[in-house]
C-alpha cells in the first residue's frame, strides 16, 4: 500500500470518527441541549463532514471488502450524471431535517436522532463524492439555493415571535437565528469569491479555445 | 466498431426522489399546512367542531369536576402551568383583558377555564392563589388534571394530544406547550381555536361572533 493510500485511509477514518463522535450519548446530549448547537454544529456539521469525507478519493476502499460503492453503482447505471441525483438527495435531506417538526423529533426520539445522523452524513458523503461531476451552473444554482435557505431561516428565527420548535425556548430560537445570519454573510462572501474564481477560469478557458481555433 | 453510447437516464433518480420527497413532506406536514409540532398536533386532532376527550379535573376549590359541568355555556379554555416563566403569564394577562371586555356574557353565557397540565407542582392552594390574583372572578375556574389512579399522568397526556395540544418538558424542566385558546360551544364541542398571535381585537371579534351566533 502506498503512502498516499495510507494517508487517504487516515483522513477518511478521521472524518468517520468525527461523525461517530457526534453520536456518543454525552456529546449528543450536549449538542441537543442548545438549539444553535443542534442545528448548526450537529446537523450542518454532520452534512459538512459527509461532504469532506466524500471528497476523499474512495477508490482505495476497493482494496478492502467493497468492490463497488453505492455511488459507483449509480454511476454504472448512468443514474447520477452531472451529480444531480446527489444534489437533489442532499437538498431534500437538509430541507426535511430543517422543518421544525423534524427538528423536535430528532431531539425527543433517540431512533429519529440516529436516523438523522446517518441520513445527513450519507447525504453529505454522496454530494462530496459527486461535486467534481457537477457543472458550474448547477453548483451556482445550488449555492444560491443554500444562501436563500440560510437567510430565510435566519430571518424567520430572528423575527418570528412565536416558538417554532417545541423542544427549545424563544430565546434560543432568536440566538440561533442571529448565528445563522452571521453564517449567511460568511457563506455569501465565500460564494462570491468562489463564483468569481470559477468565472475567471471559464473566461480563460474560452480565450484559449478561441486562440487555438 | 464504434460502441454506441446507451441513452442516459440520469434524470430518473432525481425525479423519483423529488416525487417521493413531496409525498413524504405532504404527509409529514399535514398537506403542507403544519410545519411545527404544535400546528401538526392541532391538525392531526381533526376538523372542527369536535368532541372533547373525557378530562377529569380538580378545580381551585379542590372539587373534582369535568367539562359536562359547564354544558349550556360557552367555555373559553386554555392550557397552562403556573410555574411558567414565559408565555403563560402573558396569556393570563391577555385573558384578564378578555374577561373585562366580555364581562357582559360572564358567567351566564361564558366561563373561563384555565387548566394546568403540571399536577406535580400546581396543587389546589397554588391554583386558588392564581384565581385570587386574577381577580377572584366568579366566571373563571382554575383547574388541574387529576392523574388517573392506575395510569398516572399518561391518560390525560393522551387526551391532551387527542384534543390537539402538546406539552413537552424541555431541558430546563419547564414545559413548551401549545399556546392557543379554545372555545367550547354550549354542547361541549370544540368550535374554535383562537391564536393569540393574531392580536387581541381579532381574537375578541372571533369570540363575540361565536357567542352571538
Amino acid at each position: 500500500m502506498t503512502i498516499q493510500s495510507k494517508l487517504k485511509i487516515v483522513v477518511f477514518s478521521f472524518f468517520c470518527i468525527m461523525a461517530g463522535t457526534l453520536l456518543i450519548p454525552g456529546v449528543d446530549r450536549y449538542l441537543d441541549s442548545e438549539m444553535s448547537l443542534h442545528m448548526i454544529a450537529q446537523m450542518w456539521g454532520l452534512a459538512l463532514l459527509g461532504v469532506l469525507t466524500g471528497k476523499v478519493d474512495l477508490s482505495f476502499l476497493t482494496t478492502f471488502t467493497f468492490t463497488e460503492t453505492f455511488v459507483e453503482t449509480l454511476a454504472r447505471f448512468k443514474l447520477n450524471r452531472y451529480g444531480v441525483s446527489a444534489l437533489v438527495f442532499f437538498i431534500g435531506t437538509i430541507t426535511f431535517w430543517m422543518i421544525p417538526r423534524s427538528l423536535d423529533l430528532a431531539v425527543i426520539n433517540n431512533s429519529a436522532d440516529y436516523i438523522m445522523h446517518i441520513n445527513l452524513f450519507c447525504a453529505g458523503l454522496f454530494l462530496g463524492k459527486n461535486l467534481k461531476k457537477m457543472p458550474f451552473v448547477l453548483k451556482t444554482a445550488a449555492g444560491i439555493y443554500g444562501l436563500s435557505m440560510l437567510i430565510s431561516v435566519g430571518l424567520t428565527y430572528t423575527m418570528y415571535n412565536s416558538l417554532l420548535c417545541a423542544t427549545y425556548d424563544l430565546e434560543m430560537q432568536k440566538e440561533t437565528g442571529e448565528l445563522v445570519l452571521k453564517i449567511f454573510w460568511f457563506a455569501f462572501v465565500l460564494f462570491i469569491i468562489l463564483t468569481a474564481k470559477n468565472l475567471v477560469a471559464f473566461a480563460q478557458q474560452g480565450n484559449r479555445v478561441k486562440k487555438y481555433k | 466498431m464504434v460502441k454506441k453510447e446507451k441513452t442516459s437516464l440520469w434524470f430518473i433518480f432525481p425525479i423519483l426522489f423529488l416525487i417521493l420527497w413531496f409525498i413524504g413532506i405532504h404527509r409529514w406536514t399535514g398537506g403542507f399546512t403544519s410545519f411545527t409540532t404544535y400546528s401538526y398536533t392541532l391538525w392531526a386532532a381533526g376538523d372542527l367542531p369536535r368532541e372533547l376527550p373525557p378530562f377529569k379535573l380538580t378545580d381551585h376549590n379542590g372539587n373534582h369536576v369535568d367539562f359536562s359541568k359547564w354544558k349550556g355555556k360557552y367555555v373559553l379554555l386554555d392550557f397552562m402551568y403556573l410555574q411558567c416563566s414565559s408565555i403563560c403569564g402573558i396569556l393570563r394577562s391577555r385573558l384578564i383583558d378578555y374577561y373585562d371586555r366580555l364581562s357582559a356574557f360572564i358567567p351566564d353565557k361564558l366561563i373561563f377555564v384555565s387548566v394546568s397540565f403540571d399536577p406535580e407542582r400546581d396543587n389546589v392552594d397554588i391554583l386558588h392563589e392564581a384565581w385570587r390574583s386574577s381577580g377572584e372572578s366568579p366566571g373563571w375556574v382554575f383547574a388541574v388534571f387529576t392523574p388517573d389512579a392506575e395510569r398516572g399522568t399518561q391518560l390525560w397526556k393522551t387526551h391532551l394530544k387527542d384534543f390537539g395540544v402538546i406539552a413537552i418538558r424541555n431541558n430546563l424542566g419547564d414545559f413548551n406547550h401549545t399556546a392557543y385558546h379554545y372555545l367550547l360551544r354550549t354542547d361541549g364541542k370544540l368550535s374554535a381555536v383562537i391564536d393569540p398571535a393574531e392580536g387581541m381585537e381579532k381574537n375578541l371579534e372571533e369570540i363575540r361572533e361565536n357567542l352571538e351566533r
